[in-house]
């Protein structure tokens, strides 16, 4: 387990459990940043490392499940693990139905707690990386001409060259070397890497 | 001598008759010794006697028989040899006499007669009455003793039926306490692994273990202080009245009440006086009180926007009948109570919940009026409810 280079945010009311909770995710290895309530938590600069927030479902002021949504609409993709200080099914539902890691009951297992924030922080990386990716392949997408981009959502629906010229009302030539500009400015290897690159655009 | 000897009429003519016989005979005799002795007081003594003795008639019988003796001249005159005629006056002058005497004396016992049955009825009526007055008295004793041991009895259903309630309250906060006792177990829990990684990663990080040894003792402490609160409000025992601090009071209710508020998105506002004097109350019992109305409140908001679900708490001093006071108010900013429900609103088995019995606000009402204090609906300003409790502080010099 790597923990370096990530960082877990925990957003607990409670004195007490907070403190506990950061003194355990820091003596297993992890940087930790601990927040009273959901407003201090969204008032500090988000880092841009692979990391995870550990939240208590019922605060007063925004619940748990109110910063999840506020999470959301900012676009701000952050696994949560949630935790609440009684069983509560039809919120842990709602808590999962809108991506939660975990929703773990207190007092919880250590192991539990570990497992789901490694998890958290391993999917985390994983997004990180594609969140990487795709900016790259949105860059790259941006130098395409107009109508390069024609050809590529052409080309990558399956068409023939010669239907694309026919669809476009030009030569099959000119398509050729239109494609060949894209599979280069696109750094696609092949006809399925730009496919798929077509899908992630459109995501 | 024995009234029942003088009831019968027989043995008092027969006394008056042998009496007079006798005052003439002994009269005779003594005159028959000696002239010189006056015979007619002996005859008087008759009279009077039969007089006190059988009242006016026997008297009368004596003074005939003792003038009948003049008249036939067994007791001889003073001096012998003188005329009937003038022996007339001398015989008139004795009748005259002892027939008054007679008269008076016979009038005189029977006053004394009936003054005896006067005060003899008096003494009879005083017994009857004094009888009557002790059985009165008895009934009343029965009836005081009847109404203390009913009295006893509605005490104590009443502390039975707040009980029932309470346990009933403490079942609708079962999710807050196990939270509140869940809170600091978590913390526990994560400081005792969070020690055994920084043991197990080395010497350096005593301080870090020491604190975390620290805290656990903290969060252990929390916790039991926690089953002792619900402890206290669970059991059933009858009213303790202590020496009780408002602050203290309203602290206890709001942390057995917090995170019910905190699920329903409910803030709480707390409100003290300066220098609020310290109640002499049953704990429990006025625990009681407010955690009802406080879940009312909390209730209360359940449809009102997020932002709206406000819980003002307040306790300022005050008066009450003329005496010092504490005035302890529990507002929300809910639905209010309508006009149709302010009238039964304390009620008991009048509920406005789905789910409620109806019993939370009379329980309350009867704990606070027991305390001598009152609780009512007060007027509020903009949307929700507020309800007041009066509690008197004077009692605590009683005790």
């Amino acid at each position: 387990m790597s923990a370096a280079d990530s960082i877990v945010y925990v957003v607990d009311d409670d004195l007490s459990s907070r403190r506990s909770l950061e003194l355990l995710i820091r003596a297993s290895g992890y940087d930790v940043r601990a927040f009273g309530s959901p407003r201090e938590f969204l008032a500090f600069p988000h880092s841009e490392l692979p990391s995870c927030l550990v939240l208590d479902v019922r605060m007063p002021g925004l619940t748990g499940l109110e910063l999840q949504r506020e999470l959301a609409k900012a676009g701000r993709r952050l696994p949560i693990i949630f935790m609440t200080g009684h069983g509560d099914i039809p919120m842990s539902v709602q808590a999962m139905k809108a991506g939660a890691v975990e929703f773990l009951t207190k007092p919880f297992r250590e192991d539990d707690m570990l497992r789901a924030i490694a998890l958290a922080i391993e999917n985390d990386r994983v997004a990180h990386r594609e969140r990487l990716e795709l900016a790259a392949l949105r860059t790259r997408h941006a130098r395409l001409t107009p109508r390069e981009r024609e050809v590529m959502a052409s080309v990558v629906t399956g068409l023939l060259n010669k239907q694309v010229a026919a669809e476009l009302g030009a030569s099959e030539k000119t398509i050729k070397a239109h494609r060949a500009r894209v599979m280069q400015k696109m750094e696609a290897g092949s006809l399925a890497d730009l496919v798929r690159m077509a899908e992630k655009l459109s995501d | 001598m024995p009234p029942s000897l003088r009831s019968s009429a027989f043995v008092r003519y027969a006394v008056s008759l042998l009496s007079a016989v006798a005052a003439v005979w002994l009269t005779g005799a003594l005159q028959s010794v000696s002239t010189h002795v006056p015979g007619l007081p002996v005859l008087f003594c008759a009279a009077i006697f039969s007089a006190w003795f059988g009242g006016v008639g026997p008297g009368m019988l004596a003074a005939l028989v003792a003038s009948a003796a003049i008249a036939l001249n067994l007791i001889p005159p003073p001096s012998p040899g003188n005329s009937l005629a003038s022996e007339l006056p001398r015989f008139l002058t004795f009748s005259i006499a002892v027939f008054f005497v007679s008269w008076v004396s016979g009038k005189q016992r029977q006053a004394e007669d009936q003054l005896r049955r006067a005060r003899d009825h008096l003494e009879e009526q005083v017994q009857s009455r004094t009888a009557e007055l002790q059985r009165a008295n008895q009934d009343l004793q029965a009836e005081i003793a009847e109404r203390k041991v009913a009295e006893e009895a509605l005490q104590a259903s009443e502390a039975e039926l707040a009980h029932v309630s309470r346990l009933t309250m403490m079942g609708e906060l079962t999710a807050s306490i196990a939270h509140e006792v869940n809170q600091p177990l978590g913390a526990i829990m994560n400081y005792a692994n969070a020690c055994r990684r920084l043991l197990a990663a080395g010497p350096d990080n005593k301080t870090q273990v020491d604190q975390a040894l620290t805290s656990i003792a903290e969060d252990a402490r929390r916790a039991s202080d926690v089953i002792a609160r619900i402890r206290a409000l669970s059991k059933k025992k009858p009213t303790e009245k202590t020496l009780t601090g408002v602050k203290a009071l309203i602290d206890d209710v709001v942390a057995i009440a917090k995170y019910k508020m905190q699920a329903r998105g409910t803030a709480v506002r707390v409100e003290l006086g300066a220098e609020l004097p310290p109640l002499w109350v049953d704990r429990v019992q006025i625990q009681q009180v407010l955690l009802n109305l406080m879940i009312n409140a909390i209730e209360a908001m359940d449809t009102v926007p997020p932002a709206d679900r406000i819980l003002d708490l307040s306790a300022r001093s005050g008066s009450h009948e003329g005496a010092a006071a504490i005035i302890v108010t529990v507002r929300d900013h809910g639905t209010g109570v309508s006009s149709a429900d302010q009238g039964r609103l304390f009620d008991a088995f009048y509920t406005t919940k789905s789910e409620g019995v109806g019993l939370g606000l009379a329980i309350s009402r009867s704990i606070v009026e027991s305390h001598g204090g009152c609780l009512s609906l007060a007027p509020t300003q903009g949307p929700g409810a507020t309800f007041q409790i009066v509690l008197p502080v004077g009692e605590s010099a009683h005790s």
